[in-house]
């Protein structure tokens, strides 16, 4: 339970356009890099593993293998250095958990993440005679 | 200097235009309402006198009652003078609300807050009445306690106020905080880092006495030099 002030305060800070985001997800988040005077976007690929907080607190940690290392960032979503973050993955994660850090002791092919293929749509078609 | 009333709504965090995350203790402003004038010639010193914090009136005693609705104000728990300029004095009228923008300054401008902290539990009577302990060694086997609480058959009770351990608390000013933004249609107060207190709780804000550029003016009252 949240003061009713505080929500409406912080939704002035708040982002409108951040997708639906689900644990399992795989996500690439392109996060705004200041140096000096230039700003340039750096991309992260990699499975969100956790979501924390509520707000302008709201925060998911993504997880991606970088030449062999685990490398998990912690990501402010309403952070206005975030760009914007994009969901690559397709369907819905097939997992049990809500915090996948199990994850960070598998490797290879156990460490992937089955996802739900999407259904398409069918197409009316004539129906059989 | 004067003083705002406000509660502590609580914390979160905003983000300021670089994209830094603040922490942010949210508060809400109370009536503030100017509900007396003080003045050299009558008082001896110049003041206001600022209420807040409407209540029923049966939280109130008659002769506080009657002394508000004189004067055709509401029904203030809080009343509290604050040391000012007799310029200062000569602004206000009697019933006038307080502007806090004008009062606190420009967003980034240093305050001072004053609360009653959560407290410090139930303490013995040596923290909280500055009482002294007997000897802890040469077999004695009474430290820190209480003693005696009174006499016996004669009065054949413990007088009211006798000091005795319990809840402590005293009310702590945090100096130098900063004010991040005043939104005055919600009449709230972002102040940048914690303040002490329950949510829910009074808070005294005031402009920075150290640091700030508020109307400071030394002001001698008897002896004594006060900042206003």
């Amino acid at each position: 339970m949240r003061n009713k002030l505080i929500e409406e305060i912080e939704k002035d800070y708040l982002k409108q356009d951040i997708p639906a985001l689900r644990i399992g997800d795989a996500v690439a988040v392109s996060v705004k890099i200041k140096e000096g005077s230039k700003e340039r976007i750096q991309k992260f690929d990699g499975l969100v593993i956790a979501m924390k907080g509520t707000g302008t607190g709201r925060t998911i940690t993504v997880r991606k293998m970088s030449s062999g290392i685990g490398v998990e960032r912690v990501f402010l979503v309403h952070s206005p250095l975030i760009d914007n973050i994009k969901v690559t993955s397709s369907g819905k994660a097939k997992i049990r958990r809500a915090k996948l850090y199990y994850i960070r002791k598998l490797q290879g092919k156990r460490a992937r993440i089955e996802y739900t293929v999407v259904a398409k749509t069918p197409k009316a078609t004539a129906p059989k005679v | 200097m004067i003083g705002l009333f406000a509660r502590k709504v609580g914390m979160t965090q905003v983000f300021d235009g670089e994209g830094n995350a603040i922490p942010v203790t949210i508060l809400e402003l109370l009536e503030n309402v100017v509900t007396a004038k003080l003045t050299t010639e009558k008082n001896g010193y110049s003041a206001l006198q600022i209420g807040a914090e409407i209540v029923k009136e049966k939280k109130l005693t008659k002769p506080q009652i009657a002394s508000l609705q004189k004067k055709n104000l509401a029904l203030f728990r809080t009343l509290k003078e604050f040391r000012v300029a007799p310029e200062v004095v000569s602004k206000y009228e009697i019933g006038a609300e307080l502007d806090a923008g004008e009062i606190l300054g420009e967003e980034g401008s240093l305050i001072d807050v004053k609360a009653r902290p959560i407290g410090k539990g139930t303490t013995g009577r040596i923290k909280r009445w500055n009482q002294s302990r007997r000897r802890m060694s040469h077999g004695t086997k009474h430290h820190r306690q209480i003693g005696s609480a009174g006499a016996g058959t004669t009065p054949g009770r413990v007088f009211k106020g006798l000091h005795m351990p319990g809840r402590d608390s005293e009310d702590v000013t945090i100096s130098h905080l900063k004010l991040f933004k005043y939104i005055p249609e919600k009449k709230a107060l972002l102040i940048k880092g914690a303040i002490p207190g329950f949510d829910g709780a009074l808070i005294q804000v005031k402009p920075s006495l150290k640091k700030g550029e508020w109307n400071k003016t030394a002001l001698s009252i008897g002896k004594r030099q006060v900042l206003v």
